[in-house]
């Protein structure tokens, strides 16, 4: 950003005419520096803001998709039923007939 | 999403977006974990239900192979895990009360106490898993009463619980084989009977039916003749069976099978 001497408001970088009073900018190399510096802060927080976006949408849309399978779309167990067990022969030992 | 943040300064902007990551992150990584469970339960239903299927066929073996592969995937699951339990494993007690203890709901845990006292009665144990108010409870106490010298009988009450299908099952068969022991043909009308109507395709069919016809009167000597010699390698030991029960059926079964004579009392 560069700063107008004389209104104060501040400008974007590559400005010659301040946007709010219109008197040609002057600045220094410091103050350059010092622009070129927040203006690079600036676009690396606004990537961060878009990747951090993308990303929070497609976890949203990830999640909720799941959240749709695992509870409308994938069907209730079974109820538990019991496993056969041998209850032994059928016919009572020959030794055991009164 | 830009218009809320567009006084925010760049760190804070910076901030946001970091945050946003992280939380989009987390929730892909439970996202891809929900959608791993739903599939795999997805899955497992699929196992059980085609475990039941071979279940009803009679196809144990498959049934209890479906079951275990259900069971590993959903290893807390008391529907997968009770169908694939193996009732000779000397731990099968144990993993039963584990899993009774985590079952949610009432009729899953009525199954799994119902197997676990089955085997209990079965093995001359005692009793003690809770199934008060069920009739389970009164087919367990009639299996254990069944050694004795006096037909064990049970009544159901309206209002308990229904008695699972295997503890009938269990009960009728026990109780046949004191009935056959005592002579009782009553009995043995009553459990062969019910074990018929229960499992048309009963694995002992051919024992049962031959023991229905021996007591029906309106059964030929040749007609029970031929449904004995239908059990095969067991036909000898049934006839001797049923000669002992109906006596007025041994003239004809010793006619077919000779070795009777000596061995029925």
């Amino acid at each position: 950003m560069i700063v107008c001497q004389a209104c104060g408001h501040r400008n974007p970088l590559r400005t010659r005419y301040c946007h709010a009073c219109g008197v040609r900018l002057e600045a220094n190399l410091r103050e350059i520096a010092v622009a070129v510096e927040e203006d690079r802060e600036a676009q690396m927080a606004e990537r961060w803001l878009e990747r951090g976006r993308s990303l929070f949408l497609l976890g949203a849309f990830f999640l909720t998709c799941a959240l749709v399978l695992r509870y409308a779309v994938v069907p209730e167990l079974p109820p538990a039923v019991m496993p056969p067990i041998a209850a032994g022969p059928l016919l009572p030992p020959a030794a055991s007939a009164p | 999403m830009n218009g809320p943040f567009v006084s925010w300064s760049s760190g804070q902007r910076l901030l946001l977006g970091v945050a946003l990551l992280i939380a989009g992150a987390v929730m892909l990584v439970a996202a891809a974990g929900i959608a791993w469970r739903a599939v795999q339960r997805w899955l497992a239903v699929g196992e059980l239900r085609a475990a039941h299927a071979q279940l009803h066929r009679g196809r144990l073996d498959e049934a209890r192979r479906l079951a275990a592969a259900a069971a590993e995937r959903l290893p807390r699951e008391p529907s997968a895990q009770l169908l694939a339990l193996d009732p000779a494993d000397p731990q099968a007690g144990e993993r039963l009360r584990a899993l009774a203890s985590a079952c949610e709901r009432a009729n899953d845990r009525h199954a799994v106490l119902a197997t676990l006292g089955l085997l209990q009665a079965l093995a001359g144990r005692a009793v003690d898993a809770p199934l008060e108010g069920t009739g389970d409870a009164r087919l367990l106490a009639a299996i254990r009463a069944a050694h004795g010298e006096r037909m064990a009988s049970w009544r159901l009450v309206a209002g308990e619980d229904p008695p699972q299908r295997q503890v009938l099952l269990a009960a009728h068969t026990v109780l046949l084989r004191q009935a056959l022991r005592l002579r009782s043909r009553d009995d043995v009308r009553l459990h062969a009977g019910a074990l018929l109507l229960l499992d048309p395709g009963h694995p002992r069919a051919a024992l049962l039916r031959p023991l229905l016809l021996a007591l029906s009167p309106a059964a030929a000597d040749e007609e029970l003749v031929r449904a004995v010699a239908e059990a095969r390698e067991e036909s000898e030991a049934l006839a001797r069976t049923i000669a002992a029960l109906v006596p007025e059926r041994r003239a004809a079964l010793t006619a077919r099978w000779p070795g009777l004579a000596e061995q029925t009392p």
